[in-house]
């Protein structure tokens, strides 16, 4: 996913503490969004550099929707949506989301 | 005017319910024991025949208006489901007057235990109970029960499907080796459970924009030495009730777009004289990918996964070569029954995909799996009765490979 100079940080660990374990759901996802400030760093063309803290271990496909489908949609293709947005999670995180990130642009397709 | 206890389950399934019901005090006294009639409960179970599952509920709901006393009489050696019990449960104001027969084999008194279904076992079952390190069960956890956002910053969707998989790893921790889910096993199941409650808490009150529908889960796992060679087996069984909405109403409220779409599709297989009623043929239409009843939120490429995603994940998780063992899931929705097995689940895109290609999905239920020809029957069909809103069932083995 190459190198990456962020001009932004969103990290997940400000909105559950250490004992929580999942995040689900789209309407969850789109209100962490908004508490991230991501349509306002997409606006700007920012880059950002997305932190999931390890203490997480699921995060629902619903839920990666609701977070990332409208960067996503935006930037065109999962190329482009990594060249501005960095994760900094687990590798098998990384899974969980870019499963999301495959299925957005599939249904935008669609 | 309402007469009988407040009990949903009870109206659906009978519905003169509330003309058959005779106020406890005028039935006169309990007959003993010995004296009682029963009703014979084998094979409940949705996966195997919803139908006469229902009956059997129906049964024990008109007996329960009317008898002063009758014996609930369980046949069954092993659970294979655990919705009916999760019925049972529900239909607990009426069934005061209900106890369960004496040979309750112990699998189902383990459900019947930890479901808090109104029945009292005998001593001696339930210091077998005690004494097993084989069967276990998890109490019904309820939406009402939990307080949004008030426990670490987590919904009350997030913290069941959390709960759940701590559950199944304090049960694997109890086995003679103690195991524990590995990672992906985790993310199947937590994830899993969250996109059904979070379907559940979206669409059972479509006529709302709250996200507020009622839900109730429940697990159960049994270890089993059906194996090859008797070798061991840990079944899984996962119940989840939804008393709002069936989805083929839920649909209803979707734009127009998706709604032209669903109407050509009933009307393609209506032509074709299919077995199926067009509730039944929304039913299947609503567990495509890319169907939604959310206005305008599929171009947002965010929103008509979350059922197939459901599908994707039991399949992945229930993964085994034991063929015997493949996973299920059954839907009842109203009258509808939709079960979803064999090939149609196998031919499933995976659930962590690694190309682009072919990773949305479509479940028509034929051989050619297309929407141009009518589901088999064998896998979506009409309910003789009404259930009051969805039941998921689920049904697999914890294969070595997630342990």
């Amino acid at each position: 996913m190459g190198t990456h100079v962020a001009d932004r940080q969103a990290d997940l660990s400000v909105i559950v503490d250490r004992t929580a374990r999942n995040l689900s759901g789209q309407e969850r996802g789109q209100s962490v969004r908004e508490t991230l400030r991501l349509d306002e760093f997409d606006q700007n063309e920012d880059r950002v550099v997305l932190r999931i803290p390890d203490w997480l271990t699921v995060l629902s496909p619903s839920f990666v929707q609701g977070l990332l489908a409208p960067s996503v949609r935006k930037l065109g293709s999962r190329e482009v949506f990594y060249d501005r947005y960095k994760i900094e999670a687990s590798d098998f995180m990384i899974r969980q989301i870019d499963a999301g990130v495959r299925r957005i642009i599939a249904l935008s397709r669609h | 005017m309402t007469k009988g206890p407040d009990c949903p389950y009870s109206r659906s399934l009978v519905p003169n319910f509330d003309a058959q019901w005779v106020p406890f005090a005028k039935r006169g006294p309990m007959p003993e024991p010995g004296f009682m009639a029963s009703i014979v409960l084998k094979d409940l179970s949705f996966h195997t025949d919803p139908n006469r599952t229902l009956d059997d509920l129906a049964a024990i709901v008109e007996w329960a208006c009317t008898k002063p006393g009758f014996i609930l009489a369980y046949q069954d050696e092993f659970v294979r489901d655990v919705v009916p019990y999760m019925v049972l449960s529900e239909l607990a104001p009426v069934l005061q007057q209900a106890r369960a027969n004496g040979r309750v084999s112990l699998p189902v008194a383990r459900v019947l235990d930890t479901l808090n279904i109104g029945v009292e076992l005998p001593e001696t079952t339930r210091e077998s109970l005690k004494a097993r390190n084989d069967l276990w069960g998890m109490r019904v956890h309820c939406r009402e029960d939990l307080s949004p956002g008030s426990e670490h910053g987590q919904t009350a969707e997030e913290i069941t499907g959390q709960a759940t998989v701590a559950e199944i790893n304090k049960w694997l921790w109890q086995l003679d080796t103690p195991r524990k889910l590995k990672e992906e096993a985790e993310y199947y199941l937590g994830a899993a459970i969250g996109e059904v409650l979070g379907n559940a808490a979206r669409h059972a009150k479509p006529q709302t924009k709250k996200l507020d529908g009622d839900w109730r889960v429940a697990a159960f796992m049994g270890k089993r030495n059906d194996g090859e060679g008797g070798s061991p087996v840990l079944h899984c069984y996962l119940g989840f009730l939804n008393e709002g909405a069936p989805f083929a109403e839920s649909l209803q409220t979707a734009n127009a777009e998706t709604l032209a779409k669903l109407d050509a599709y009933k009307a393609s297989c209506l032509s074709q004289n299919c077995a199926q009623s067009p509730e039944t043929l929304a039913t299947v239409f609503a567990l495509q990918d890319g169907i939604t009843r959310m206005a305008g939120i599929n171009r947002e490429g965010a929103g008509g996964l979350g059922l197939m995603h459901i599908l994707r994940f039991v399949r992945a998780l229930g993964a085994t070569d034991q063929e015997p063992f493949l996973p299920r899931i059954t839907i009842v929705s109203g009258r509808s029954c939709v079960q979803i097995r064999d090939h149609h689940l196998a031919n499933l895109s995976p659930a962590l995909p690694n190309g682009d290609d072919d990773i949305l999905d479509n479940l028509w239920f034929n051989a050619q799996n297309t929407m141009d020809l009518p589901p088999d029957p064998q896998y979506a069909f009409e309910l003789t009765r009404n259930f009051p809103g969805t039941a998921l069932t689920i049904d697999f083995i914890l294969d070595e490979r997630f342990l």
